[in-house]
């Protein structure tokens, strides 16, 4: 935001100004999965895991706003680089949170694979939202506003696949992109657990943090679950 | 090499990896040419700081881990200098616009994840020889160090080794630069941008860490 402001000052213009609306959508999601950690009621979590859906897409849309990037005369192009890259990554960033957080809450009703499973369904369909998002212009609300316009737009694609390609191939890319980025990070929330390898020298060990080799399984995920289920 | 912490996350970043290289693959297939295969190579020069921070992880004595310590410096703005690579996006006619930009920006995001997991072994290392503060310290100077490295990469166009091969030179343009502040506004304006978004983006990927149960506990006994 910081990056955005100066910008704007400098150039007296608003030009990347939808940026901070789309970084702001993209919250939407990760408030959506912090209400899902507090509830237990079913209905009310069936209605925010729907509300996340939906609002998820905003999250990696901002990735495509790097469309836009391009030498303009006002500003130096590089920081317009660096504007856009740092939203862009601000953006995937609270999305993956809000998918750990619901995919630590999914855990404490599924085994561990169907968890998975659910998320990675849920990340193609992120990747068809992102296209629907960029190329057909609609919103997250839409769905909600007219949606027999949307259904009937998603019945024309399954039905003419061939014609609608763009469409097949941002889905799968996208949704790939962000299943692996999400497993990568799931990886990486378990990396504290390990205890001190044993090639490290002894007085090596001594002098590390105290607390460090216990070979704990705990990670945020079940954390988190540990709490919401109390 | 037998590293049994940091298992899980490489194998997800050479996944990670792999899927890039697929997306260039089929990029230079689609369009039967040869654009943006310098992504690849500067991915590939993105992985060499995990290298020399595991190596560094494993060794035991000063004076190599100082070494290790100086090359996982040197190499570590190849990390997030893919990010600079965006400068290349541009409409163009051979190939979709919007794969040119998913192909760039997952490059950009594997190339710092990359970077971030180096840093983060290498603070582990730290941690374990100095106290919290001071490893953060080191670590925060490093990225702001990497800032003026992808400077000196990305518009004087040197190399990381051009720091064996030619080191009076960038010498010679840093003092230039540090005596003559005014007259270079880019230099400083993208290592404090760079450097500022790596401190940042450090102190996120550390608060991964810290959220598990036994860290906290070593915070509270420290």
């Amino acid at each position: 935001m910081g990056m955005l402001l100066l910008r704007m000052y400098d150039t007296q213009t608003t030009t990347f100004i939808k940026l901070a609306w789309n970084l702001f959508l993209a919250w939407l999601p990760l408030m959506a999965a912090m209400a899902m950690v507090e509830t237990r009621r079913a209905w009310v979590l069936a209605g925010l895991m729907v509300f996340w859906l939906l609002f998820f897409p905003n999250s990696p849309y901002l990735i495509t706003d790097l469309i836009h990037l391009g030498p303009s005369p006002d500003y130096p192009h590089w920081y317009d680089a660096i504007l856009l890259y740092s939203f862009a990554f601000t953006g995937l960033m609270t999305g993956i949170l809000s998918t750990l957080i619901v995919y630590s809450k999914l855990r404490a009703f599924f085994d561990t694979n169907v968890s998975r499973i659910i998320i990675m369904l849920c990340m193609y369909a992120a990747g068809f939202g992102v296209y629907v998002g960029r190329f057909l212009r609609w919103n997250s609300w839409d769905v909600a506003v007219k949606p027999m316009h949307l259904v009937n737009t998603m019945i024309d694609h399954v039905l003419h696949p061939s014609e609608y390609q763009l469409a097949y191939g941002v889905t799968l890319l996208s949704g790939s992109l962000f299943f692996a980025i999400f497993l990568f990070f799931d990886a990486i929330m378990q990396l504290p657990q390990v205890p001190v390898p044993p090639t490290l020298p002894a007085e090596a060990v001594e002098e590390s943090v105290p607390a460090k080799p216990q070979p704990r399984s705990r990670d945020i995920n079940q954390d988190i679950a540990q709490h919401s289920m109390v | 090499m037998h590293t049994p912490i940091y298992r899980n996350a490489l194998i997800h970043l050479g996944i990670l990896t792999a899927f890039c290289v697929l997306m260039q693959a089929v990029r230079m297939y689609g369009s039967s040419s040869l654009g943006f295969i310098f992504l690849p190579y500067n991915l590939f020069l993105a992985w060499l700081p995990v290298l020399f921070s595991l190596y560094l992880r494993r060794s035991s004595k000063p004076v190599t881990m100082a070494m290790l310590f100086i090359l996982w410096l040197l190499f570590f703005p190849n990390a997030p200098y893919i990010i600079t690579d965006l400068l290349h996006l541009k409409q163009r006619t051979s190939f979709p616009h919007w794969y040119d930009t998913m192909l760039v920006y997952t490059f950009a995001f594997t190339g710092l994840l990359v970077g971030m997991l180096s840093a983060l072994i290498v603070y582990d290392k730290l941690k374990g020889h100095f106290s919290k503060t001071k490893a953060r310290l080191v670590i925060m100077l490093s990225m702001l160090a990497s800032g003026y490295g992808i400077f000196l990469g990305r518009f004087l166009r040197w190399n990381s080794w051009d720091a064996f091969f030619n080191p009076l030179h960038i010498l010679g343009d840093t003092v230039h630069r540090i005596a003559n502040p005014i007259q270079y506004p880019r230099t400083y304006g993208v290592t404090l941008v760079v450097g500022g978004l790596l401190c940042i983006t450090f102190l996120f990927f550390e608060s991964f860490t810290i959220v598990d149960g036994t860290n906290a506990e070593s915070r509270g006994q420290e």
